[in-house]
């Protein structure tokens, strides 16, 4: 407890916390006020096919071309949209169709909403709106926005952010200081200096997302299993960090290495914008990325009340961290502390003992 | 209480041996001064004895202990001072000093006191990235002693202080020789040798090229000769006696008889002169 104190202490006066909190509120003003709600700025194209006996709308619609895009059959409409971001209508006699692809925005389907009214009112009550079924061409997926994008990706990027880099941080200020040459010659265990230096950042991480998410107004019942998740990849990611920086002396030499992890950890955010630029990862591959499930946790508890992966993000994530420790006190027990006659001490001239 | 026989240390990329085919026993309660220039293997030695350093080859035992096995007694028994200050500059003197006893089963002087005896108790709660040098050297002894240890190893620890502070840090380390501490003192500075240590080892190229005490460095390779100046005349005049020939003896006391003295030395050997008469090169 007295190197966690400790640790903490100097991580405060480094302004660590501040930087924390300065962050998070950045983030919130972000979310709140900056960033519109439903961000998309134009509307989806709408593919209109007049299935009705002798096309008596098609002439209607086809006076409208700012607002429908004829088609002459319903499959040169669903090949003409699908994959793209547009939605398609059929009108029949017997009933309508609404093709759409299952990501579309409340701003979309408040158009489609406003283009059916029209059309029945148009229509004049030849409609019966309870024979309006929709066919969704891919999964069911819910209502995206900018703002739903974006927290999940703030939230992800930035417990990378602060567990990586700080935890890089304290080792670098300590081998600029020396300091970690006295631990070397004190009775402290190499894994009670590792958890010390993760334990601090995984706290600046629950903060970081506590004054977040209360502050975005995104807290809800299932807050604590987010935390939970954010606990283990913060630990993962400070591990990390930790790990790293057993092996640079500081952190001009470790920026190569940290920006590859932070690309890396990038990765689950971009998963939308590579699958739209045809780029389709394995989820097998990409679950075992630790923000992937700060992620998707954060974007089940804010957009999908439902079954959410936490059990298994916590597996895979308790299985990485206990792997990333193992690695933290092989490497530091090797380097640093500890030796018997074989070990890869620091123990070239120039470098500090 | 700490024997190392036969240790040799080679840094990677090293044509030479930083340290080569060394021996000595050093006893409980005995001040062992390591003296030797920069780049002499002092703190290679001190390094290895700590466990900084991995033992290449060789054999050291501290208190009959290989070193390989060492465990946490071993680093609850010793106190180390650095020759670089290594301590926490966002934390305050006596914040580091806290922290350091924290480490420890045993506990030492009580570290306010500790800050009191280095005399830095009115600094004790400013931030160390504000001390100087010599404040931080002394923080760094007094931070040796916090587990009240056994062994200590000390290089340079009057390095960067004034002649004032530097007495302070004498008479602790001399305090810790009346309470029978072993310390393993490594210098290049020869008159905190000559007063302090028991015995002295030169380190010249990574080889101890002499050791015993002081004393007998001095008189075994010094010369016994006398300097005296009298009044010659207007001005002065000067001669040399040795002090192991009769007739020398009894030219120097007519000397002294008959002529106003004005100044005699005896021309004992200094560490450094018997440094440079063993090696052919000064301590610096």
């Amino acid at each position: 407890m007295a190197l966690l104190r400790q640790d903490w202490k100097i991580a405060y006066r480094n302004g660590f916390f501040f930087i924390t909190i300065i962050v998070a509120l950045l983030y919130v003003a972000l979310v709140r006020w900056v960033l519109p709600i439903g961000g998309e700025t134009q509307p989806v194209p709408l593919g209109v096919y007049d299935r009705t006996e002798g096309r008596v709308w098609e002439t209607w619609l086809a006076d409208q071309p700012e607002q429908f895009q004829l088609y002459d059959s319903e499959e040169t409409l669903v090949n003409a949209i699908q994959g793209k971001k547009a939605l398609g209508l059929v009108i029949g006699e017997e009933g309508w169709t609404v093709y759409r692809q299952g990501y579309e925005s409340n701003r979309d389907i408040a158009f489609l909403v406003s283009s059916i009214n029209v059309l029945s009112k148009t229509m004049s009550g030849q409609l019966n709106r309870e024979k309006v079924s929709i066919l969704t061409l891919e999964e069911e997926a819910p209502i995206e926005t900018l703002v739903t994008q974006m927290v999940p990706l703030l939230m992800a990027t930035d417990i990378i952010l602060l567990g990586f880099f700080f935890a890089a941080a304290m080792v670098f200020n300590e081998k600029k200081e020396n300091s970690l040459t006295a631990l070397r010659v004190s009775p402290i265990p190499v894994f009670r200096y590792l958890l010390s230096k993760i334990g601090v950042n995984v706290g600046f991480s629950l903060i970081f997302s506590v004054f977040f998410l209360l502050l975005s107004g995104f807290f809800n019942g299932y807050t604590l299993t987010l935390f939970g998740v954010i606990l283990l990849s913060s630990f993962v990611m400070s591990g990390i960090g930790v790990f790293l920086g057993c092996f640079y002396s500081s952190i001009s030499d470790f920026i190569y290495p940290a920006f590859i992890v932070t690309l890396v950890c990038m990765i689950p955010g971009l998963l939308p914008l590579l699958s739209d630029i045809g780029i389709n990862l394995p989820v097998s591959l990409v679950e075992w990325i630790p923000s992937y499930h700060v992620f998707r946790e954060t974007h089940h508890l804010l957009f999908q009340p439902g079954e959410s992966q936490a059990f298994r993000a916590v597996v895979v994530l308790a299985i990485e961290s206990v792997a990333i420790f193992g690695l933290c006190v092989w490497a530091y027990r090797r380097r640093y502390f500890r030796l018997g006659p074989s070990s890869k001490m620091a123990s070239t001239k120039g470098e500090t003992v | 209480m700490i024997t190392v026989n036969r240790l040799i240390h080679r840094y990677p990329h090293s044509e030479k041996n930083a340290v080569d085919d060394i021996s000595f026993h050093i006893e409980k309660g005995e001040i062992f001064g390591f003296l030797g220039p920069s780049g002499a293997g002092k703190s290679t030695v001190q390094n290895i004895l700590t466990g900084l350093l991995p033992l290449q080859s060789g054999n050291v035992t501290i208190n009959g202990n290989p070193i390989q096995k060492r465990d946490r007694r071993f680093f609850e028994e010793i106190g180390v001072s650095f020759e670089v200050p290594n301590l926490y500059e966002k934390l305050t003197g006596l914040e580091n000093l806290l922290f350091y006893a924290t480490l420890f089963r045993k506990a030492g002087l009580p570290p306010e006191t500790l800050m009191d005896r280095v005399e830095l108790a009115d600094a004790k709660h400013k931030r160390v990235k504000d001390y100087s040098k010599g404040m931080k050297q002394r923080l760094t002894f007094a931070r040796s002693l916090i587990n009240d240890p056994k062994i200590l190893f000390l290089d340079e620890p009057l390095s960067g202080l004034d002649p004032a502070t530097g007495q302070t840090v004498k008479r602790l380390i001399e305090e810790q020789r009346e309470k029978k501490k072993t310390i393993f003192l490594t210098t290049h500075n020869m008159f905190l040798a000559d007063e302090l240590c028991d015995r002295v080892a030169f380190l010249h190229e990574g080889r101890i090229v002499a050791l015993d005490t002081p004393k007998r460095l001095k008189l075994s390779n010094g010369q016994q000769i006398v300097d005296v100046e009298y009044i010659a005349g207007t001005g002065t005049e000067k001669k040399r006696f040795s002090l192991n020939d009769a007739s020398a003896l009894k030219a120097l006391s007519d000397c002294v008889q008959t002529n106003k003295i004005v100044t005699m030395h005896t021309m004992e050997a200094t560490l450094e002169q018997v440094f440079i008469q063993l090696t052919g090169r000064g301590l610096d």
